[in-house]
């Protein structure tokens, strides 16, 4: 293989010499001259090679590899498969190369991957990153259309919606304004109805007015009970269901009903239903109605004849019996009456004739007296005698104003058998009692639960002290007026009786807050206090009923040092839920801040007054106006205008008020406090002079339940005034009116026609009122009280 | 049956015509007979129990319970005041006015008052008739209520004579 070696060596060698060898055809005689020899395998090989080589050189054309191979011989195959020169060439592409060459080739391979790749790869990259960008561009204008498309959509049904509302709107105003027209009219129409009434009332009530004064003006009362009584028998045409006759159904039960209604009657009016017919006159037999009777109404009329006819009838039944004021009844009536012996409660009072001898003989026969009463009479030492040994079973007795009988009396009743049983004393007026004659009385009545001391300006402490030292069961102690009582006594009364419930004292000037603090220590269930013008009361003793769980009634009226810090002690103490009345007349130290702590506290509050309470302003007033139970108020003479009685009556149902003295209120204030009070049933607006015939008007208009109305000297009223009272106010019982100076005759006129409930009235110091409006005034009324010098 | 059910509760009456009518317990127990009853018998709340009323008819009832619903809170009269003295006229405004009714009705409410037992409704009522009566006449007495007069002359002037002092 040398010559391959050396044509290896050749194939590196220039490129001239590679053509050398290509175009003599240097290969192709090589090859053809071996396989020659491999074909023929001549003995003389240098021979045969010479030969053919000059064989050769006169040979022109091509040289194939077999030209020197016999047609016989088996050498089918080339020696060299693909030639010389392809073996070169083979040999050539065998060629490994090397290892550097391997690196350069692999480095310049690596790193021109690598630039490409990072080419493309940044051309992708590139080409990523404008795509997206491109796509968020178009995805922010896709989202801004989106979202102008949604608010145009949004805003068109918005604007068709605002449109369907505002069409809708004007459809409401619409009807709410004919809605509106309409009730206006409707109310326009409904005022004026209620005013067309009211003037043709008036009119018509005014036309009766002038045909009475053309009548007789003597008989109009007469003319009344003909109208009154012409009325019932119209009633009965429509309904012709008689008493009678519906009492036939159920006879028993009826007969109990009729002796019910009968027992409503008085004993004149009784006597004329026995002359109806002969079932009524059964009727008025029935023993119940002849239990109770009282005469005293009949005053004069009731003499020894009379009496003695009334008592044959009932003298069994009788149980109860009043003559009371029967001036004209003498012993010999007594004797009647003592001929009772079922008489349990006997009224005597007033009765001139009545004498020891005469009452002895009575309480000898009616052994079961529990009540008498002999008030105003002359009844002495000799009758407490005969009580005391006769009538054992007394509970009640009255001797008020008796100034015949004395300690020796009851000194009697003491020491005998005695009426030990007596709860109820009325000593009110007896100015002759010394100190022992209350020790005796204690002495006789052990069980006694009242007194009443009234009016007994001497009373001493030690005549209070001894009967304290014996009665242990007072429950009710009336002092009123006694003005000599001090700290002692109050204590003694107070530590002996711890039942007491009623302690009432008036009119004393030594009673100091030591005794108050006593007494509420000691008397725990104490539910009414009366200390009206106890003037060296103060703070203190308020301060005292504090822990009080039971009190219901304060009065402290005219005890003029206590002041809103007293009053506080009691509106914040333990009663504060309980109490019901709250008397403060004339305690001028108090102010809007007692009325704020009323609010607060006393739920229960009924009645309060503030009279002459004067830096009570409108404000404290509303406050206490807000009390739901609030029934009654008095106002007088507080500095209060219209504001402050707007809201009177808004939050509870008053019956009584008293606005007297309340100058600064006007007609307008009135208004607007009857318009909330309709069921106001007393109501006193004298010395308001800044009221006239308007806020009569009214009062008349809105409160037509009105019992008693008091107008004295409320100076601008005139006829007119009257005119609305008569016509509103129909049950007015008691109507003052004095000092009303122009008030004529046509106003009583009014009033004898309109108010046919009329019991009372007061017309003094009226001065145009002529003597005969007086007369005929009081043939229908029963109490007329008048100035004497009108009359001439 | 309890305080509470006593101020909050209901009860259903049956009148004589077959009406019920509702009530709530703090209006009825003015009537004594349903007060009673309800205690005794203890009748509960929202208890379908009717109670029938035999003798009163559904005007009148209503009228009952109306005078009862402005009554309910007033404050029961003490005992002390059976000393007072009676008057007939002491008759409130408001119970003037519920009782401008024909004689009729009058009579049924007298009859309903007497037999539910309440007090106060009788009360009124009857004096309502005896002013009807007072200060008449036996003559205009006899007109108001339409009755015949049945004596002989010569025994009314009888009766007449015994009481002729108190006409004086």
């Amino acid at each position: 293989m040398s010559d391959i070696n050396g044509s290896n060596y050749l194939f590196e060698a220039e490129q001239s010499l590679l053509k050398y060898v290509s175009d003599t055809k240097f290969c192709d005689i090589f090859e053809c001259l071996v396989t020659g020899l491999v074909a023929n395998l001549p003995p003389e090989p240098w021979d045969y090679l010479g030969d053919r080589l000059s064989e050769l050189k006169t040979r022109k054309g091509a040289y194939s590899w077999n030209m020197f191979v016999p047609e016989d011989a088996t050498l089918q195959k080339r020696i060299f498969p693909k030639g010389l020169i392809r073996l070169i060439e083979k040999e050539e592409q065998a060629l490994e190369p090397s290892a550097d060459m391997y690196m350069t080739a692999y480095t310049h391979y690596k790193t021109k991957l690598l630039t490409d790749s990072m080419l493309g790869f940044r051309q992708w990259r590139v080409r990523q990153i404008e795509k997206r960008r491109v796509e968020q561009i178009r995805f922010h204008m896709a989202r801004s259309v989106f979202n102008k498309k949604l608010c145009a959509r949004v805003f068109s049904k918005w604007l068709e919606w605002s449109r369907y509302v505002t069409r809708q709107h004007a459809k409401g105003a619409v009807i709410l304004y004919s809605i509106d027209q309409n009730r206006l009219l409707s109310a326009v129409i409904r005022a004026w109805r209620v005013d067309a009434r009211q003037s043709r009332k008036q009119s018509l009530w005014m036309k009766r007015l002038m045909t009475q004064t053309t009548s007789d003006p003597d008989y109009p009362a007469d003319d009344e009970t003909a109208d009154n009584v012409v009325d019932e028998i119209g009633k009965l045409v429509v309904n012709v269901v008689v008493f009678d006759t519906r009492l036939e159904g159920h006879m028993v039960d009826g007969k109990q009903l009729v002796a019910k209604i009968f027992s409503h009657l008085d004993f004149k009016s009784l006597a004329r239903c026995a002359r109806v017919s002969r079932a009524w006159k059964l009727l008025t037999q029935e023993s119940s109605l002849w239990r109770h009777i009282n005469l005293s109404q009949f005053r004069s009329q009731v003499t020894d004849k009379a009496l003695s006819s009334v008592l044959s009838k009932c003298r069994p039944f009788l149980g109860h019996l009043s003559i009371r004021g029967c001036y004209s009844i003498t012993k010999v009536g007594l004797k009647n009456v003592s001929s009772c012996r079922n008489l349990q409660d006997l009224n005597l009072s007033e009765i001139p004739s009545i004498n020891d001898e005469a009452l002895a003989s009575l309480c000898q026969n009616c052994p079961s007296l529990l009540y008498l009463n002999i008030s105003y009479t002359d009844c002495g030492d000799n009758l407490l005698r005969a009580l005391s040994r006769h009538c054992i079973n007394l509970r009640f007795l009255s001797l008020a104003h008796c100034l015949e009988f004395t300690t020796q009396g009851m000194l009697h009743m003491a020491e005998g058998k005695g009426c030990h049983k007596l709860v109820h004393v009325d000593l009110s007026g007896c100015v002759q009692l010394t100190p022992d004659y209350l020790v005796y009385l204690g002495k006789a009545t052990p069980q006694l639960q009242t007194i009443i001391l009234s009016n007994i300006h001497s009373l001493s402490d030690d005549a209070l002290i001894g009967l304290s030292a014996t009665c242990h069961h007072l429950r009710h102690v009336n002092l009123i007026g006694c003005r000599s009582i001090t700290d002692l006594g109050v204590k003694a009364l107070a530590i002996q009786n711890r039942e007491l419930k009623v302690f009432k004292l008036e009119d004393n000037q030594n009673v100091t807050d030591v005794a108050l603090k006593t007494l509420a220590q000691a008397c725990v269930q104490l539910s009414h206090i009366h200390v009206a013008n106890c003037g060296r009361l103060g703070d203190l003793s308020l301060k005292a009923l504090k822990h009080l769980k039971h009190l219901q009634i304060i009065n402290v009226a005219d005890c003029i040092k206590i002041g809103d810090a007293g009053i506080r002690q009691v509106v914040e103490g333990d009663s504060k839920t309980r109490i019901m009345e709250l008397t403060l007349t004339n305690l001028v130290r108090i102010s809007d801040v007692t009325l704020l702590r009323m609010n607060q506290h006393l739920v229960n509050l009924s009645y309060v007054s503030f009279c002459y309470c004067e830096f009570l302003t409108d404000a404290g007033v509303e406050l206490v106006c807000s009390l739901s139970k609030l029934s009654g108020i008095n106002l007088s003479g507080c500095n209060i205008t219209d504001s402050g009685i707007a809201s009177l009556g808004e939050y509870s149902i008053l019956k009584y008020v008293s606005l007297s003295e309340c100058v600064n209120l006007t007609d307008l204030g009135i208004e607007k406090f009857c318009s909330n009070a309709k069921h106001l049933s007393y109501l006193d607006l004298s010395y308001c002079r800044g009221i006239n015939n308007t806020a009569v008007k009214n009062v008349a208009f809105f409160c037509g339940f009105l019992v008693s109305l008091d107008l004295s000297n409320c100076i601008q009223l005139t006829d007119n005034s009257m005119d609305y009272v008569s016509q509103g106010c129909r049950y007015v019982r008691t109507l003052k009116l004095s000092g009303c100076k122009h008030l004529s005759d046509n106003a009583i006129k009014s009033i004898r026609s309109g108010l046919l409930s009329l019991k009372e009235i007061d017309i003094s110091n009226c001065p145009k009122v002529s003597q005969n409006a007086i007369h005929s005034l009081e043939k229908r009324v029963s109490k007329v009280i008048y100035s004497q010098d009108a009359i001439f | 049956m309890t305080e509470a059910t006593l101020t909050s509760g209901q009860i259903k009456l049956e009148s004589s015509d077959g009406e019920t009518v509702t009530v709530p317990l703090n209006v009825i127990k003015l009537s004594a007979t349903i007060k009673t009853m309800i205690e005794d018998l203890g009748i509960e709340e929202d208890n379908d129990d009717v109670v029938p009323l035999p003798n009163v008819t559904h005007v009148i009832l209503n009228k009952v319970i109306f005078w009862c619903d402005h009554h309910k809170d007033d404050i029961q009269p003490s005992e002390d005041d059976d000393n007072k003295e009676k008057r007939v006229d002491d008759i409130d405004p408001w119970d003037k006015e519920f009782l401008k009714v024909d004689q009729g009705t009058l009579f049924e409410l007298i009859q309903a008052a007497n037999y539910l037992d309440i007090k106060g409704l009788l009360d009124v009522t009857c004096k309502t008739v005896a002013n009807m009566i007072r200060g008449k006449t036996p003559e205009e007495i006899r007109k108001t209520f339409n009755i015949k007069n049945d004596f002989t002359p010569e025994e009314e002037e009888q009766i007449r004579k015994e009481n002729a002092w108190c006409e004086e």
